[in-house]
């Protein structure tokens, strides 16, 4: 959050540098964590890839070829020296550079998790309009009770009920596969569906408490249509917890994704990493989770940032603060 | 911590619907009671085999001339049985998480919050690290670490969890420290652990029953995530989202597989939401 003191000047810059200086520390934190986690999962690498015909000698040229058997703290910072330059070293099993296969699967997955947003907003965005507009109304209860169901449906199952009904029953949408755009929509709707629930709650809460402002009554004592007061006064103010929720949940989306794609093969970086954890492929892992954990660490740095460009109330060493 | 707008007053109107918590209460109690007596009132073993009565729509009659009023599933194991021994794995993984998670953050929490400084700032930063991964992910990958088992999916929630109870008091424990009342316990000699037991817990425990209430329906849903992917309850103790899981590749001749277990946790879920709005909107309005 930004410091709101009485001096300017330097303020910001200093804001900005303690901001980032906090972010690559989360961020070295995150690698070390998944460097440690990696390491004591059970099951020998060598031993995962090459069977259990392998001969001693084989196990071992395995070993040495991927620096296994350096020291643990050997292994670490040559891991953390690679980590810098995002290299995460070779995919055991599926050859090539680890991060060139995550970087592959990356849009699939950002597509998923933006299409489910965005059919979430599409939804959310008018009925938590009008259920603000009347509290207590017809639209709020539905509004609210429907809210409250979805948000606690549990993805994967939805994503087994959508299947049966519209590829299984109805035959319109295909069940799994990412050929052309009609296979995103099912498991968008799986992703954005607990969401909505969440995002109308906002959205009301939000505009409730705008619309009890000084200025709102101005503006309706001026005349001014119900329509115009919420669209022009009442949204833009709602704006800052919008924004920022939705940053947070597009990280929780693309977790949410990992579930997602294995009920749909929707070959997302979910996928990958859940078949690099099965094959014991650590830098496939570990470059997945690296990348996903700093996709999460940016829009939470990006959220903070856009924070006072939303609301020009909040300053970094505001003269009115 | 960024705080959204107190609205308890308006919300209460609108949504203190007086049937919701009843509902709630009403729901819960039968989960609870379902997954404790169940298994053992319907006088029969969800998880026997019975390969001469496989797939079966609900409301077959078996050869022995008992209804399946679930069906059953690919090896003829009764589904009514299965979701009943699955209610029973997800009441024992959210209670067991709620209280380990709860103990553990609770503690950290208030410690960190009471002594600060160092203390403060490794537990601090250290749940800022644990907050970069998405919760899911964190989840999969300790899972993935521990190996499938009911004591080892409870282990993987409650370090996937804690940062929320210890955020929660930590910051109560903020609100309190320097208040009258406390430093008049102080004064009277009370030592730090009877401080923080009988002045400060109580002020935060609100709070955390609220928050305990959210969770207890996330670490479900969590749980029922890992057991679909694998790596969760295996196949003696069947969790709702392994039971889901089977039945995914029957989803053609024998829909009832996966949808049951489904129907059971999204009541159960609805029914935390609801207890978990109410409670927020009576204990702690600032939550909300």
């Amino acid at each position: 959050m930004y410091p709101a003191t009485e001096t300017g000047g330097g303020e910001i810059l200093t804001f900005l540098m303690r901001r980032v200086a906090m972010t690559l520390f989360v961020l070295w934190g995150v690698v070390t964590v998944i460097f440690i986690v990696v390491r004591i999962v059970p099951g020998d690498p060598a031993l995962t890839q090459l069977g259990p015909t392998a001969t001693a000698v084989e196990l071992d040229a395995f070993r040495e070829r991927f620096g296994l058997n350096e020291p643990l703290l050997a292994q670490y910072f040559a891991f953390l020296r690679g980590a810098v330059v995002l290299d995460f070293g070779d995919s055991f099993r599926l050859g090539g550079d680890s991060m060139g296969h995550v970087l592959q699967r990356l849009p699939l997955s950002l597509a998923l998790a933006g299409t489910a947003m965005a059919l979430a907003l599409a939804v959310s965005l008018p009925l938590g309009i009008l259920s603000a507009m009347k509290p207590g109304g017809f639209i709020d209860r539905i509004a609210s009770t429907s809210s409250l169901i979805v948000q606690g449906l549990p993805t994967f199952w939805v994503g087994i009920m959508l299947i049966l009904l519209f590829a299984r029953t109805l035959n319109v949408m295909p069940s799994g596969g990412a050929e052309s755009w009609r296979h995103i929509v099912l498991p968008a709707i799986a992703l954005g569906l607990p969401l909505i629930g969440v995002i109308v709650r906002l959205v009301r809460s939000g505009l409730l408490e705008t619309l009890r402002e000084g200025y709102i009554q101005t503006a309706r004592s001026k005349g001014l249509s119900e329509g115009v007061v919420i669209s022009v006064h009442g949204l833009r103010n709602m704006l800052i917890p919008v924004v920022t929720v939705l940053g947070l949940q597009f990280g929780v989306l693309l977790g949410g994704a990992v579930v997602v794609e294995m009920v749909f093969s929707w070959p997302g970086l979910g996928r990958l990493l859940i078949d690099a954890i099965g094959n014991r492929d650590y830098p496939v892992v570990q470059a997945a989770v690296a990348t996903m954990a700093a996709v999460f660490v940016g829009l939470n740095l990006a959220v903070d940032l856009l924070y006072g460009v939303l609301d020009p109330r909040i300053q970094v060493g505001g003269k009115n603060a | 911590m960024r705080k959204q707008a107190p609205f308890g007053r308006a919300r209460a109107r609108t949504r203190d619907l007086s049937f919701r918590p009843w509902f709630a209460v009403t729901v819960l109690a039968i989960f609870a009671v379902a997954a404790i007596l169940g298994p053992i009132l319907i006088g029969y073993d969800g998880s026997i085999v019975l390969t001469g009565s496989r797939l079966l729509p609900p409301g077959s009659v078996l050869d022995d001339g008992t209804t399946a009023i679930l069906g059953t599933d690919q090896v003829g194991r009764d589904i009514f049985g299965q979701v009943l021994l699955g209610a029973r794995v997800s009441l024992l993984v959210g209670i067991s998480t709620l209280v380990l998670a709860g103990a553990m953050g609770t503690i950290i929490g208030m410690v960190s919050g009471y002594y600060g400084g160092v203390v403060d700032s490794v537990f601090m930063r250290l749940a800022d690290i644990q907050l970069a991964f998405p919760s899911i992910l964190l989840a999969i990958l300790i899972a993935a670490m521990l190996g499938p088992s009911i004591t080892n999916i409870v282990i993987t929630l409650a370090i996937a969890r804690w940062v929320t109870f210890a955020r929660v008091a930590r910051s109560a424990t903020l609100a309190v420290k320097n208040r009258e009342y406390v430093q008049a316990g102080r004064l009277l000699g009370a030592s730090d652990l009877s401080l923080l037991l009988r002045y400060i817990f109580p002020a935060g425990f609100s709070s955390l029953v609220v928050v305990a209430t959210v969770e207890f329906g996330l670490v479900i849903i969590a749980e029922a995530s890992l057991s679909f992917l694998g790596l969760g309850t295996t196949d003696a103790a069947p969790s709702w989202g392994l039971i889901i899981a089977n039945g995914r590749d029957y989803i053609d001749s024998a829909w009832w597989i996966s949808t049951m277990p489904g129907i059971a946790l999204a009541i159960v879920m609805v029914a935390i939401g609801l207890l978990g709005d109410q409670l927020r909107n009576r204990l702690d309005p600032a939550l909300s």
